[in-house]
């Protein structure tokens, strides 16, 4: 007994799971203690308070724990062990935390858990009601997650062997800056979807179904889409420049399922606006709220469980069975409840006109279900298949391409029309003068397309490859085809739209002011008419981010491929660009071997003739590798190159390894036209979300500590980005560093290093 | 408490998904690297519609670049020059490694529900939306707003947005 006393935990992961232990029990307080402050003994808030930051700071503790048993390389743990060895850096051991299945899920508790701590803080005496419902649902998540640690992927277990001497290592394919941050992000976006929910939840229990918790959850949910919207962005770029197959979204089950949760973000960040007006579409709002979480556990549970067949699979575990017990008991419950309230969640609903932006809304909220809808059952389609219908089926890619875009050309529609509806209703006058504009530059974006189309080498209509036999096949190709020309137009149209929009607000505010006998600038108007309604101009710049996306998705129907074998001193022709290839070079370095291939790239009319001729000139290089690992029983990765210019990217990779005798390079070019408007759509649409989000000076408070708090939330908000971002971000660097600084481009041939 | 027995009657209806039988990873052999050499339209349609049996899941023969995709090719470059259709090509490679080696299941039996079943739903929500919107017209009708009205219940006001509606509606009036 002193013994224990003296040594109470005597080694390191004993003490993890301890700590894992006193996270489940002090969730578990917490929760009785908030559920009994709900029902009649208010006084007992505090306590659950106080309990909820109790539950935070241990289950901070425990990833203190993961992560002191990563830095002090604790190979008794299997994890650390699995992913981690002695040769990594600190910063990477930092990182390979949520390397793995158990710590991974750690971390996503962990990201839970801060949510829970900052919601609990910010609700400080606010919603006092809601309160104790809102703490209970977050403990009940966390509470989830404990059972999974505790039971079936404790991160701290030990190997039945014992330590080994030196750890396995991160996988290579994490050892990428974009798979670094993409995961956090994508996580922080799934995790605060949390919050959200609990204020659903606890408005359902109490009854209190008014506008209250729309208003409470409104910034929430705009934080986790956006959350949202740059995790699955970085998840492209990590496809795009990692896998190496020349695209960046493969529809994988996995993809399909953490881009769900987005549309149901967005149909519910359109919708709550009608119930903020209107007070209508209670019943919808609080059922996408449930969807929106239920997504994010079931995108987990997809990842986890291995029941798809997936490029993002982790080591398969039982694991999968508690995420199913965990949807059936969200569903059931919110469904249960809903089921429960539906006489307070009745509205009176009512519209004067079709034409109203009420209706765009709705159209644009069934849009967003439609593609959710679609992307879900193709997602889930192999199992049902294989258990309903004995049938193994796959869906790749080209299934998913010849479906989805025409649904999404019609959201992307509805998305240029709504803004041009007012509320209540639109009189058909004004409904045509407003669309006058927008029309004329569809109309001109068509034309210029067909003009442009010779010189750029972007056909209007194309000609995909029917996926069926027969008419109907035919027909869906058909409708495929003419869909660059269609976004084109739409985009037209959508941009006209947001300018319109500026133009009339700038407009209305100078007429005001001029009615005032007061002079306000252009630029002063467009200022003012922004930061006095961020939300709406906000929400139409990420409109402008949408658009710039669209147009770079449609740069898919006009991308080539080509394969080529060279000799050093050969050219190859890729469309516009003629290649050289210069040479290979080895990098050793003390993790890997790296075998570049340095290619010049050149355009011009003459090129075709000789490089050196004159017209022909040089664009850039680029230098597609292989690395071979040296531990990881020789994994091979390879590393593309790509030389971007505004109509497209160059995309490089490297097929066999370099022959070390003849210098024989095998390469595939990939010609991707716009793909940069992707990554330029997704900067505004963040610049735009950001907007929307900024915070508001309190009325009430002094303008000097309204200031003051402002700058305080807003420099907190930066602190906590800049964290989540920059940590990794070092963890690249010094990784990099680790490897040695990028050699010049003449370093020594293959050969020469290779003795 | 009605609540908690409705939830439980809820779940207890759920069909509770058989996770324990996992689909295993489609692994097989990833030595060798092999250029995928489509040398006409002919090839190019039917690699891509075929599923290689190694590397990722769901990878076609179009892009993967293992061994067994390469050996797969070759037999398949001389089928077509043997002149077997893209129709009869894909039929026999269905045959010889399952349903699921099709890049898209074929539109057959009761293959059509996978499109079909999306798209009953997306219809379904369609005819949700009109007869909504029917039913609030109606309700308007019985018992029209007045201009005046201000928005119902306990919405609150944004009032910045409110005044900028009604401004835009007169610059558009003029």
């Amino acid at each position: 007994m002193l013994d224990f006393l003296k040594h109470p935990f005597p080694s390191l992961p004993q003490f993890g799971t301890a700590v894992l232990y006193a996270i489940l029990v002090a969730a578990a307080y917490t929760f009785a203690v908030s559920i009994a402050a709900g029902v009649g003994r208010p006084r007992l808030l505090h306590s659950a308070r106080l309990g909820a930051y109790g539950t935070v700071a241990l289950i901070g503790l425990a990833v203190l724990v993961l992560a002191y048993a990563f830095v002090s390389h604790d190979f008794r743990i299997a994890y650390v062990a699995r992913y981690s060895e002695r040769a990594m850096t600190t910063p990477f051991l930092i990182v390979a935390l949520w390397g793995g299945q158990d710590g991974s899920l750690l971390w996503w508790l962990f990201l839970t858990a801060l949510f829970s701590g900052i919601c609990v803080k910010w609700l400080g005496r606010r919603y006092l009601e809601l309160q104790p419902y809102v703490i209970a649902t977050l403990m009940g998540i966390v509470i989830f997650f404990g059972i999974l640690m505790v039971f079936a992927v404790n991160p701290f277990a030990t190997k039945v062997g014992g330590a080994p001497l030196d750890g396995d290592g991160l996988n290579y394919q994490l050892r990428n800056f974009y798979m670094i941050i993409h995961p956090p992000s994508l996580y922080t976006g799934f995790t605060s979807c949390a919050v959200p929910f609990a204020f659903c939840i606890a408005a359902l229990v109490t009854g209190r179904l008014d506008s209250e918790w729309i208003v409470a959850t409104r910034k929430w949910m705009l934080f986790s889409w956006l959350f949202l919207s740059i995790g699955n962005a970085l998840g492209m770029l990590w496809a795009y420049e990692e896998l190496g197959w020349g695209g960046y979204w493969a529809w994988d089950p996995v993809e399909n399922a953490a881009c769900l949760p987005w549309f149901t973000a967005t149909a519910y960040v359109h919708s709550t606006m009608i119930q903020e007006r209107r007070g209508m579409l209670k019943v919808w709002n609080v059922f996408l709220i449930v969807m929106t979480f239920w997504l994010t556990i079931f995108g987990t549970f997809l990842t986890r469980s291995g029941l798809i067949s997936s490029v993002h699979s982790f080591a398969q575990s039982g694991i999968g069975i508690y995420f199913v017990w965990f949807m059936g008991v969200i569903a059931a419950f919110s469904i249960a409840l809903i089921i429960y309230r539906l006489p307070l969640l009745r509205s009176e609903g009512r519209i004067e006109s079709v034409l109203s932006r009420e209706l765009a809304f709705v159209l644009n909220n069934w849009g967003l279900l439609s593609i959710c809808v679609f992307i879900a059952l193709a997602t889930i389609w192999p199992p049902i298949s294989e258990w309903l219908l004995n049938q193994k089926s796959t869906l790749g890619p080209t299934f998913y391409n010849a479906w989805v875009p025409p649904i999404a050309i019609i959201v992307f529609m509805l998305m240029g029309v709504a803004p041009l509806f007012g509320w209540r209703k639109t009189s058909p006058e004004l409904f045509k003068k407003s669309f006058i504009a927008p029309t004329a530059t569809m109309v001109v974006a068509i034309i210029l397309h067909f003009a442009l189309s010779g010189p750029l080498r972007f056909p209007p209509i194309v000609e995909p490859d029917p996926i069926y036999p027969g008419l109907f096949g035919k027909a869906l190709a058909w409708v495929g085809g003419h869909l660059p020309l269609a976004t084109v137009g739409v985009a037209g149209f959508n941009l006209a739209v947001v300018v319109q929009e500026f133009v009339r607000g700038v407009r209305a505010r100078r007429r005001a002011a001029e009615a005032r006998n007061d002079h306000e600038s252009i630029p002063k108007a467009f200022l003012e008419l922004v930061s006095k309604s961020r939300r709406r101009y906000g929400g139409y710049i990420v409109h402008v981010g949408i658009i710039t996306m669209f147009i770079g998705f449609t740069g898919r129907a006009w991308g080539t491929d080509k394969e080529a074998t060279l000799e050093v001193g050969e050219t190859v022709q890729v469309e516009d660009y003629t290649v050289l290839y210069v040479g290979p070079r080895m990098v050793p370095d003390p993790e890997k071997n790296a075998v570049y291939v340095d290619l010049d790239v050149y355009t011009g009319s003459t090129c075709k003739d000789s490089v050196n001729a004159a017209g022909c000139k040089k664009q850039g290089s680029v230098s597609p590798a292989k690395y071979i690992y040296k531990g990881m029983g020789g994994t091979v990765s390879t590393e593309i190159a790509r030389h971007t210019t505004f109509r497209d990217d160059l995309y490089v990779t490297l097929g066999m390894r370099v022959n070390p005798e003849t210098k024989t390079a095998s390469l595939q070019f990939h010609i991707n036209p716009l793909v940069t408007y992707i990554w330029v759509g997704v900067g505004i649409l963040i610049f735009g979300a950001l907007i929307s989000l900024w915070p508001d000076v309190q009325e009430d408070d002094s303008p000097v500590f309204g200031y003051i708090r402002l700058a305080a939330s807003i420099a907190t908000s930066v602190m906590f980005a800049v964290l989540l971002a920059a940590a990794p971000a070092h963890a690249f660097a010094s990784g990099e560093r680790a490897q040695g600084p990028p050699p010049p481009t003449d370093a020594p041939p293959l050969e020469s290093e290779a003795r | 408490m009605r609540v908690i027995v409705l939830s439980i009657g809820i779940f207890a209806a759920m069909p509770l998904f058989n996770v324990g039988e996992v689909q295993g990873q489609l692994q097989g052999d990833m030595e060798g690297w092999h250029p995928v050499g489509i040398e006409n339209e002919d090839q190019r349609k039917v690699f891509w519609s075929l599923i290689c049996s190694c590397g990722c899941p769901r990878e076609t023969l179009g892009t993967c670049n293992c061994n067994v995709a390469h050996a797969m090719r070759q037999e398949l470059k001389a089928d077509l020059a043997a002149g077997k259709t893209l129709e009869e090509i894909q039929k026999a490679y269905a045959d010889r490694y399952g349903p699921q080696a099709l890049a898209v299941p074929p539109n057959t039996g009761v293959n059509w529900l996978l499109w079909a079943l999306p798209l009953t739903a997306i219809t379904v929500g369609a005819a949700g939306v009109a007869i909504l919107f029917t039913r609030w017209k109606k309700r308007n009708a019985n018992d029209p707003l007045e201009d005046d009205d201000e928005p119902p219940v306990d919405a609150p006001k944004d009032a910045y947005d409110d005044k900028l509606d009604r401004e835009l509606e007169e610059l558009d009036r003029k």
